[in-house]
């Protein structure tokens, strides 16, 4: 019976109608995109082997850290794939040895072979060919040094320079293979393979027995079947861009769902407060308080499920376009993509569920105050909402924003190196943004005082305080906009410009960097030592890795999270005047292969030993010689190269001597032109250039604000139409008191404006808070950073917030007539 | 007239004969200074099967009279009976199912649902009480008030006079004890009013219907069985057997004095 009267007064009110369930339709359309690409991000990829796809079982090294604690075995998975260590090999004598290292053919892989380029460019012993399988095309295998066999065409017995972690080598193409996807191989003899890479990666036989004699030995894995694609070289890299990608996705998905949340409840809470003595008069005619509620929450399930299945379906749309731009960017694996299978289904549901879940709760409040409703209200001739907004919205609000910064204040004060945690920022901004919403309706009253004046201010004043609810609705998008880009904006931008600057003070004292050649991952042995062996200047080459260790003790009783998780470090060849760092007490003359460098934050003493994991998972006990001032850059942990793992340097930093100071820049530039690097002036140096991460992180930063922002601009458009075809009576009659079509349009203008100034004013003070935090925790741990604002994003945003707020308040006004 | 404004006419009468009892009544609105007091302690009965027009200048209390006895507002002291069921005590949902199952109200402005049409107006407080009315009575209740061949249309295809006897129609299809109308006839023409009252004369006559109506038409109180006038929330007198002429030179008394 409800349903029947619900659904007939739909036709009349269609325009709230279609507002609420454009709002419904699209933010579950967010979600439903969100987790459909999360899912096939969290699935892996469905990959077949193609370097082993010939051998049948491959034996490597664990490639993350097992202990067993509590609920059974933790693991974490390594920064390097470990070597298959020499007693294993001495066990396995039938297994061949396979070898992957760095080489890079100097001109281009792609230009001087052809083929396609797919994949990073490897070293490889001849007998890894079988593996695939590669086989000749043309030419013969290597059967000396100097000799190579790559993937593609290339014309025989053409001297080519290969780069390799050594320096570059003088080698000859004898012979080609057929390309594959997944790597661009450069095949050396067996003997040259393990002069340049010692360490074996994996051993490869057809013999079960072989096998299962690994299986037993601990610290091994036996690859078998689909699971041998795991040891391509192109499966490590996309496991640590997808594990990047989900995190990421992950706030992502928890900003879209928030701001998908609060638009439509606003926009619901909205539509039930429109019709307030529609339900009046219900109840006057006979229908019970329960009736009355039953009615709207059936309405919003209605809606819900609509909305819903509509969102699902542009979501199922929009999936694989928002996959392949990922792709497109860098930052997923370029197969990535979003197929719609069986297990899609589970990620279509969420969405459907979340999409009437919210229906129906943001309904709930309203439909209880529904049934509330007073019969007599219908028998009155103006529409006030009462004046007491619940008491759930207020103390939500409170807590939320209590929450939201009692969390900045502990981690600013407390744990100052959380601020570059995504996932802590993204908690805070959103509870205080969620708090700002919730308190909104007392909010705007206070927030629009300035706009009193004049007619249109003392209209617009009277309105807000008559029907806060409905302000606040108008304002909740906008507010949404403005508040997040401006502290997500902001944070980021700072904490970039904050690593830059710790990587600048470490140059602080160097007069010149050699960087790396564009394309290549680092410098090599060779350039490092010629650089060495310059006299007049005195140079460190610096590798950017990461050590697995426990968590640093912060109290007395903190509980020791059981497995240890990595850090970022360098490695260092010696201390060197070049290299800037901030020594508290000990010295960096002491690092060798057996100490280390920490910084406070470790809260260690000098002569302490420490317990920590190589980058390929070896332990190694250090002993602390120095500690360091926490630095910007977020490194804490310096060791000698040796204890670093297998990363090329990044750069090495030079300072010259002073008397030799010409010349030895002339042999600087003359070595460093020998391999295409780059010698750059100190104060030249921009980090940010040479730091994919952050291109990444900044890329991503703005999908994930471009959907907000493109959702909350759409929450905007249809609760400010709403509003205003709301109110055709009220606004009639002002036409018939002597208003002008155009004077209605000025009052709703600047009633809009008033109330987006209102949005902006209450982010400001959210923001400010979010980077004063961000300031403190900085100041805390590293020294005061100036804190970036990204004005002109922020400027553009807001006056787009602004513009489509009025546009979509006065449209409804321009065909309007004194009669309606 | 007693001058604590209470009614004595209901002394001698049978119980039994009394369809609405008010006793004290007393309704405040504001708080403060600006307290407004609409009923003032007044004590009134409606005899069963009668018709009585309640009058008064505006400000007097009349339609928070009204609402108060029909159950849709509370008063804040005193007691409301309908044939004997005191609504005090009853909580919301109760006192909405009384009004449903007891209570007509017929409105001023008519207040049907624009989006239904006159017949599913008219079956919309069955269907809300959770009946299914048959569609020969809703019929009939149409044809009661002259308007079976305008049963599907809309209250936006009706004009002033058609809508408030579909009002009416609605009020009367749950047979109710008491009918309550506020200003019936106020939106309408003297000849559309003249049907209207004609329309509920004949109920109280021919069906034995109560009907407790406020007007501020002395010509339209001259269809009622007596008039009650009220001034200031108090009752200002009687009249039975009410003429135009009477009531309206009585009325004419009640605001010079006031």
């Amino acid at each position: 019976m409800t349903l029947t009267v619900a659904l007939s007064t739909l036709r009349t009110r269609w325009v709230a109608f279609a507002g609420t369930l454009a709002a419904l339709a699209l933010g579950v359309s967010v979600i439903a995109t969100m987790a459909l690409v999360l899912a096939a991000a969290g699935g892996g990829g469905h990959q077949s082997p193609e370097r082993f796809a010939a051998a049948p079982f491959v034996i490597q090294a664990d490639p993350a850290l097992r202990a067993h604690d509590a609920d059974g075995i933790d693991a974490v998975p390594l920064p390097q794939q470990p070597d298959v260590p020499a007693s294993v090999i001495a066990q396995l004598p039938g297994a061949i040895a396979d070898r992957s290292f760095y080489a890079q053919l100097v001109g281009g892989y792609a230009q001087l072979v052809g083929g396609p380029a797919t994949g990073p460019t490897l070293g490889h012993g001849w007998s890894s060919a079988a593996f695939a399988p590669y086989r000749l095309s043309s030419g013969h295998p290597p059967m000396a040094d100097g000799q190579i066999v790559v993937a593609g065409r290339a014309v025989l017995g053409r001297p080519v320079t290969v780069l390799t972690a050594g320096g570059p080598l003088a080698v000859t193409i004898v012979g080609t293979v057929p390309p594959r996807t997944g790597e661009q191989p450069i095949f050396f003899t067996d003997a040259e393979a393990a002069r340049l890479s010692p360490g074996v990666d994996a051993l490869v036989t057809d013999d079960p027995a072989t096998a299962r004699r690994a299986a037993a030995l601990p610290g091994l894995q036996v690859l078998t079947g689909a699971a041998r694609h795991q040891a391509d070289p192109d499966a490590v890299q996309d496991e640590a861009e997808l594990a990047g990608l989900t995190t990421f996705l992950d706030v992502a998905a928890a900003i879209s769902a928030f701001v998908a949340i609060a638009v439509i409840a606003s926009a619901f809470g909205l539509s039930v407060a429109q019709r307030r003595r529609d339900l009046a008069l219900l109840r006057t005619i006979g229908a019970t308080p329960r009736q009355v509620a039953r009615m709207v929450r059936a309405e919003a399930a209605l809606v819900g499920v609509a909305g819903s299945a509509l969102g699902c379906l542009l979501g199922v749309v929009w999936a694989p376009l928002l996959a392949r731009w990922i792709a497109g960017q860098g930052l997923s694996p370029a197969w990535f993509s979003v197929q719609l299978t069986a297990g899609s289904a589970p990620a279509l549901a969420i969405a459907f569920l979340a999409g009437v879940a919210v229906a129906v709760v943001s309904v709930l409040v309203a439909a209880r105050r529904a049934g509330l409703i007073r019969p007599t209200e219908a028998l009155r001739e103006a529409a006030v909402e009462p004046s007491r907004i619940g008491p759930a919205r207020l103390f939500g609000g409170l807590g939320c924003l209590v929450a939201g910064i009692a969390t900045l204040a502990a981690v600013a004060v407390l744990f100052p190196s959380a601020t570059s945690d995504a996932k802590t920022e993204a908690m805070i901004v959103l509870l205080l943004v969620a708090g700002a919403v919730l308190l909104a309706p007392f909010l705007v009253g206070p927030l629009t005082r300035p706009f009193g004046g004049g007619t249109a201010g003392m209209l617009i004043r009277a309105d807000i305080r008559t029907g806060p609810g409905r302000a606040a609705a108008a304002v909740v998008p906008a507010l949404i906009i403005v508040g997040l880009s401006v502290s997500i904006l902001g944070s980021s931008d700072t904490s970039n410009a904050a690593a830059d600057a710790g990587l600048h003070e470490q140059a602080s004292a160097a007069d010149y960097v050699v960087l790396p050649a564009a394309g290549t991952p680092g410098l090599t042995t060779a350039l490092v030592d010629r650089i060495d062996a310059i006299g007049g200047l005195d140079a460190t080459a610096v590798t950017q890795t990461s050590l697995l260790a426990h968590e640093p003790a912060i109290t007395r009783f903190h509980f020791e999270a059981p497995m240890p998780i990595p850090f970022a470090a360098i490695g260092i060849d010696r201390a060197s005047p070049a290299l800037t760092l901030p020594v508290r007490e000990g010295s960096l003359a002491d690092l060798d292969a057996r100490t280390i460098a920490v910084d406070t934050s470790w809260h260690e003493h000098l002569g302490a030993t420490m317990s920590l994991w190589r980058p390929d998972g070896t332990p190694v006990s250090l002993r602390v010689v120095a500690i360091l001032a926490p630095s910007r850059s977020g490194v804490s942990l310096v060791v000698t190269a040796g204890n670093a793992g297998d990363a090329m340097p990044s750069v090495v930093y030079v300072r010259l001597d002073g008397d030799a100071a010409g010349a030895a820049v002339g042999a600087l530039q003359t070595v460093a032109r020998q391999a295409d690097d780059r010698v750059v002036p100190a104060s030249r140096w921009s980090a940010a250039v040479a730091d994919q991460q952050n291109e990444q992180n900044q890329v991503g930063l703005e999908l994930l604000l471009g959907i907000a922002i493109a959702y909350s601009a759409i929450g905007i458009a249809s609760t400010s139409l709403m509003s205003t075809s709301g109110r055709r009576p009220e606004l009639a009659l002002l036409r018939l008191t002597g208003a002008t079509r155009r004077q209605i349009a000025w009052i709703l203008t600047a009633e809009s404006l008033a109330l987006t100034f209102a949005a902006v004013a209450a982010s400001a003070a959210i923001s400010g808070l979010v980077l004063g935090g961000l300031w403190v925790a900085f100041a805390r741990a590293a020294g005061s950073t100036p804190i970036v604002v990204p004005w002109l994003l922020i400027g553009a945003i807001t006056g787009a917030s602004a513009l489509i707020g009025v546009v979509a308040s006065t449209l409804p006004v321009l065909g309007f007539r004194a009669s309606s | 007239m007693p001058p604590d404004g209470s009614d004595r006419l209901h002394e001698g009468m049978n119980a039994d004969a009394i369809a609405v009892l008010i006793e004290s009544l007393t309704r405040t609105y504001g708080s403060g200074p600006d307290t407004v007091t609409a009923l003032d302690r007044v004590t009134l009965a409606f005899p069963a099967g009668s018709f009585t027009a309640v009058m008064g200048p505006s400000g007097s209390g009349k339609s928070t009279l009204l609402q108060c006895a029909a159950g849709l507002d509370r008063p804040d002291s005193g007691e409301v009976s309908i044939n004997g069921t005191r609504l005090g005590g009853l909580g919301e949902t109760a006192l909405t199912v009384l009004r449903r199952e007891r209570i007509g109200f017929v409105f001023q402005s008519f207040n049907l649902m624009p989006s239904l049409t006159a017949a599913q107006n008219v079956e919309l407080p069955l269907r809300l009480a959770g009946r299914r009315p048959e569609p020969a009575a809703i019929k009939a209740a149409l044809a009661a008030v002259g308007l079976a061949d305008r049963a599907r249309h809309r209250p936006s295809e009706l004009s002033g006079g058609q809508q408030q006897r579909v009002a009416i129609a609605r009020a009367l299809a749950a047979r109710p004890q008491v009918l309550f109308a506020d200003e019936p006839t106020g939106a309408l023409d003297t000849g559309t009013s003249r049907d209207v009252l004609r329309l509920l004369r004949a109920l109280v006559t021919e069906q034995g219907q109560t009907i407790i109506m406020v007007t501020h038409d002395p010509i339209a109180a001259a269809w009622a069985d007596r008039v009650v006038f009220l001034a200031d929330g108090r009752i200002a007198g009687a009249l039975d057997r009410p003429t135009a002429e009477a009531v309206a030179t009585r009325m004419t008394q009640l605001e010079v004095s006031a």
